[in-house]
């Protein structure tokens, strides 16, 4: 789950607003409009797609940066993406991504973690510990 | 209707217009995104009759957006002052 509308619990169906570059030519006096093409490469939907995929990222990383307050409805609505299914604006990262519970202190996380940083050590330093040999 | 690049001469040909699309996408589970639907913000006609957005239009040769867009190639002085006496 990357988003979710908290008005409907939708989290697969979304919609946006994304600038398409088309080319067009003059071709007898007509505008012909088509994609934009490089040899095999299309220039349009490729453009598109990373466009798409820039909004998506950077709602999910600013979060709540996100957001405008609606004086009207009274809450905060998702500026750049709206749910497809309710046309609702409450898109958000779903929140239960964040460990709800978690240590008290940071050395309970420390001691609690204890035995990956043992393990981490001995990956990065355990070539340098000296070889017990068997005595023949 | 003529499009003509003033910085590499460019006619006609190789013109990017960018416009505003709306889109409906599914974003999966594993984070890829399907696209289903696309339908235009913006009118194409009115952006290249506009004075205000001719600039939006770049010359993919030399993306320069120094365009120049003549929409009525026939219009000439006399049609212009036939129309101006009627």
């Amino acid at each position: 789950m990357h988003l979710v509308c908290n008005a409907c619990f939708n989290y697969s169906y979304f919609t946006t607003s994304v600038e398409l570059v088309r080319e067009i030519k003059i071709d007898n006096g007509n505008i012909v409009i088509e994609d934009s093409l490089c040899q095999d490469f299309n220039f349009s939907a490729t453009a598109f797609r990373h466009l798409l995929q820039d909004i998506i990222n950077y709602v999910k990383r600013v979060d709540f940066d996100a957001m405008d307050y609606n004086e009207d409805s009274h809450c905060f609505e998702n500026k750049y993406i709206s749910c497809s299914e309710c046309e609702g604006k409450m898109v958000t990262v779903p929140q239960r991504k964040i460990k709800i519970v978690k240590p008290e202190s940071l050395g309970e996380e420390i001691i609690e973690n204890r035995k990956e940083l043992l393990n981490l050590r001995r990956r990065k330093n355990g070539h340098l510990l000296p070889i017990l040999q068997k005595h023949k | 209707m003529d499009i003509y690049c003033q910085s590499c001469k460019n006619t006609n040909k190789r013109f990017l217009l960018p416009i505003w699309n709306k889109t409906t996408f599914k974003i999966e589970t594993d984070g890829d995104i399907k696209l289903l639907h696309l339908s235009p913000l913006e009118s194409l006609e009115d952006k290249i009759a506009d004075n205000h957005v001719k600039k939006d239009i770049i010359c993919r040769g030399c993306s320069s957006n120094d365009i120049k867009i003549i929409l009525n190639e026939y219009e000439d002085d006399d049609e212009r002052n036939a129309l101006n006496g009627l």
